[in-house]
């Protein structure tokens, strides 16, 4: 049984050290209360309302009526924007041009990964991944190869064009401070060295794990219309949340109370203790 | 006046800058189409008098709204500055709050700083691209604020990851009025593809000074919320006076069209509890007046309420303080239980319509959740049921409609009041853009009843601009005197708005448009009414 390499190896721990900082970052998100509803439309999810952003509140006594919902055009929705970033495309190409590049060059390169690893697992099982080996070991080759090489193509044109326009605009160069520009310049050397699982140490911890975060503001937030209804789930985590105590201190806020004793607390405000 | 600022602002000048930051100049703004395109014609941008420039600061850009205190002391800057800093930690804190903590989280965490939201904001835009107006300015103050103090490190790393602002007084002061120079349209968090809401963190900032500082708008909080909470109504009009009013209102269509009129009061168990803004009661009565009359004549069991707070609408909480928003959202709904209703319907108020229609689903338990309808999918259900009988050649007149924000983008309300439109006015044109990715009024988030200091004029010069575009460019090739058009906003805050911009730039008298709201328009349309209802001169 050959040993798996010290890339190999890296490779794995990196993959391990990514996905946990994801992770964490991910159980952060998740672990915060439900909050009050601030929905965004189009939602997708709105059956043959979509095509022009209408929802449920359309409708006479919406709360009486199912819930018209339809997994289709979410779902076509998502591959839209995972597969083309149609919202980047139609508002703004000339970012686009080069954020495409990237963000397509990245998935080639998360299969990279999991080709090289799938080809560790599998060589230290005795198959061999080569041009001239079996079936299964001369697709994983070619594969692996086409995907290292695209996704390494692509995501350097990419991540030049997004650090030039970065550099070179205005109104990016503005607000970027000087680690979004070490994102792009490390991600950049990354590629040209190839020292690829680096990145994934790396990457967790900025801002460009977004797509985990533009799934909880699509699902979560901008599409989250579900009502609160007499014995829901949704029911339980406000009376739960309603239980909170309240510590801001205007003088308009009843001190020491829980958001629920608060909010009935209006002779405050009729007495004149407010300002 | 102070120095303005030349070199291209920076997010620390919002703290370092000695001079205001930025000065408005009619003449750099977006024009608007001819013949309102020579800003010489309209009225000079109203200075603030030397004893306002002394007490309050107005080193943003010129104009008051907050009016934070000019000199401050060292003592009374540093207690500030501690305040802000455990207002920004309890809006960290699940506890605090778990009202937005989520969508803030996300909001402060993941963007990208690649401006596409920039493209969409009116405001940005409309006042020739100034900085400090960009959706992502005041966003990017609070995110360096956080990583520089609150964050774990951040003096240490400082600024490589941008912690490289400074808490004092200027940039508390700014930063306050910063956060009214926005109208939570959120059409730059449409815009946006990971889903950040620039507009969301916009209100944070106000709960942290409103929830921690005290420091608020006078005209929401003070007039608003508390005096809403006080005598019952945002307008000031105590119970009795609300009573008056409907009797006036009833007296009056009586004598103008001989017909019986009767507007329910209290009534127990009726079907509907029907709120109205209570600005509609003072500035144009017609509106609750024609609700009256198309639900009578469609024989729907309604009532109006009497009771403190149940007649206005109004929840300015929803601007700047989740605490107001919910004292006054369960005061609503302890109303219609109180009065037996089956729901409540929200007359023509945008911000109504989402405070109660949907952000306050999330304060209510069994006890007090009552179901709650927009006006919107009511009369549609009225104007197609054949219970009236219309005759659109009445309203043979150029109409556009206005989408308010909150009753379109964020709760989806798109086509009811169009399929109305369409049948009852044959001259029905759309604005562009319109449906959801409308624009803002420029009165949005309460600035329509902000009437402080010089606040008005930035609502007329800059955040209402392009509404006004837009209206001017509906009717385009018709902007003579000669025939009367229509503009339909079906919001008070909208109509209080286009009303001041319409004064303002003098659009009636010069291009002979006018607005009001969808009922008017209805009760128009309506054969049995045997004089025409919308009375051109009074409008
Ligand atoms: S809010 Fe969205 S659109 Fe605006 S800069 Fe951030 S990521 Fe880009
Ligand atoms: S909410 Fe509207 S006004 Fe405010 S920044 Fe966004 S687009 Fe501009």
């Amino acid at each position: 049984m050959s040993s798996l390499s010290n890339l190999q190896l890296f490779t794995l721990v990196s993959c391990v050290f990514f996905i946990v900082i994801l992770a964490f970052r991910t159980i952060k998100i998740i672990r915060t209360p439900l909050h009050l509803r601030w929905e965004l439309m189009p939602i997708p999810h709105e059956k043959g309302r979509y095509y022009y952003g209408g929802s449920r509140y359309e409708k006479i006594d919406h709360w009486k009526k199912p819930a018209e919902k339809s997994s289709l055009t979410e779902l076509t929705a998502m591959l839209e924007e995972i597969i083309f970033i149609k919202s980047l495309f139609k508002r703004n190409r000339q970012l686009w041009w080069f954020s495409y590049p990237f963000h397509t060059g990245l998935y080639f390169l998360i299969c990279y990964l999991f080709l090289l690893v799938t080809g560790a697992i599998a060589e230290n099982n005795g198959v061999t991944i080569a041009a001239d080996s079996g079936i299964f070991g001369t697709i994983v080759h070619y594969l692996t190869v086409f995907c290292g090489f695209s996704g390494l193509i692509l995501s350097i044109t990419g991540a030049a064009g997004l650090l030039v326009k970065r550099m070179t605009r205005k109104e990016l160069r503005l607000y970027s401070t000087p680690s979004d520009y070490f994102n792009l310049v490390f991600f950049l050397i990354v590629m040209i060295t190839g020292f690829i699982a680096t990145l994934l140490i790396y990457l967790p911890f900025t801002h460009m794990i977004h797509f985990m975060a533009k799934y909880f503001a699509y699902h979560r937030v901008r599409w989250a219309d579900e009502p609160n209804t007499s014995g829901s789930k949704v029911e339980k985590h406000v009376i739960k949340q309603l239980g909170y105590k309240v510590s801001w201190s205007a003088s308009h806020v009843k001190q020491g109370g829980t958001w629920a004793d608060i909010a009935k607390d209006t002779e405050r405000d009729a007495n004149g203790k407010n300002n | 006046m102070e120095k303005t600022i030349k070199k291209p602002i920076k997010i620390t000048d919002i703290s370092k800058s000695k001079e205001q930051l930025v000065k408005i100049n009619p003449q750099e703004l977006v024009p608007l189409p001819p013949p309102y395109d020579k800003p010489d014609n309209f009225p000079k941008i109203k200075q603030l008098t030397e004893e306002q420039e002394q007490q309050m600061d107005s080193s943003l850009d010129g104009f008051v709204l907050v009016g934070f205190p000019k000199s401050v002391s060292e003592e009374q800057e540093k207690k500030w500055v501690e305040k802000f800093l455990s207002g920004v930690k309890k809006l960290l804190n699940k506890e605090d709050n778990w009202t937005f903590l989520k969508p803030l989280l996300i909001s402060l965490e993941y963007c990208t700083k690649c401006q596409t939201c920039s493209k969409a904001c009116n405001i940005f835009q409309m006042s020739g691209e100034k900085e400090i107006y960009r959706p992502t300015y005041r966003a990017e103050v609070l995110r360096r604020i956080i990583k520089k103090y609150i964050k774990p490190g951040g003096r240490l790393f400082g600024k490589f990851y941008g912690a490289d602002i400074d808490l004092n007084r200027n940039l508390l002061a700014r930063l306050a009025e910063l956060s009214y120079r926005c109208t939570l349209c959120r059409r730059c968090a449409q815009a946006c593809s990971i889903g950040i809401d620039n507009a969301l963190i916009t209100r944070e900032i106000r709960k942290i000074f409103s929830q921690e500082l005290d420091i608020t708008v006078p005209d929401l909080h003070k007039l608003g919320t508390v005096q809403q909470l006080e005598t019952g109504s945002s307008t000031g009009m105590p119970p009795l006076a609300f009573k008056d009013n409907i009797e006036f209102l009833e007296e009056d269509f009586e004598e103008y069209t001989k017909m019986k009129f009767n507007l329910p009061v209290n009534v127990p168990n009726a079907d509907i509890l029907l709120i109205h803004n209570a600005g509609e009661y003072l500035a144009w009565p017609e509106n609750p007046e024609a609700f009256g009359i198309i639900l009578e004549a469609a024989g729907i069991s309604y009532t109006l309420s009497s009771d403190l707070v149940a007649y206005d609408s109004v929840n300015y909480g929803l601007f700047y303080d989740d605490i107001q928003l919910a004292k006054i959202a369960l005061k609503h709904a302890e109303i219609a239980k109180k009065l037996g209703v089956k729901k409540i319907v929200l007359g023509e108020c945008g911000h109504a319509h989402k405070a109660l229609g949907v952000v306050a689903d999330r304060i209510f338990t069994s006890e007090n959740n009552i179901p709650r309808e927009s006006c919107l999918t009511l009369l549609k259900d009225i104007v197609f049921s054949g219970k009236l009988a219309l005759d659109p050649s009445r309203n043979d007149f150029p109409v556009t409609l206005h989408d308010p924000c909150n009753i379109v983008r964020s709760m989806g309300i798109v086509e009811p009041q169009r399929k109305i439109l369409r049948k009852i006015c044959p001259k029905f044109r759309e604005m562009t853009p319109h449906g959801i990715e409308n624009y803002c009024c420029g009165g949005g988030s309460g600035f329509a009843i902000c009437k402080s200091l010089n606040f008005p004029d930035w609502r007329m010069h800059i955040s209402g601009r392009m509404k006004l575009k837009q209206i001017l460019e509906a009717f385009q090739g018709d902007l003579g005197p000669e025939n009367k058009k229509y503009v339909c906003a079906p919001c008070s805050n909208c109509k209080g708005q286009i009303r001041d911009l319409f004064k303002f730039y003098k659009v009636t008298e010069k291009s002979s448009i006018y607005y009001g709201g969808l009922v008017e328009l209805i009760v128009n349309a309506m054969s049995d009414i045997k004089k025409p209802f919308i009375e051109w001169e009074m409008l």
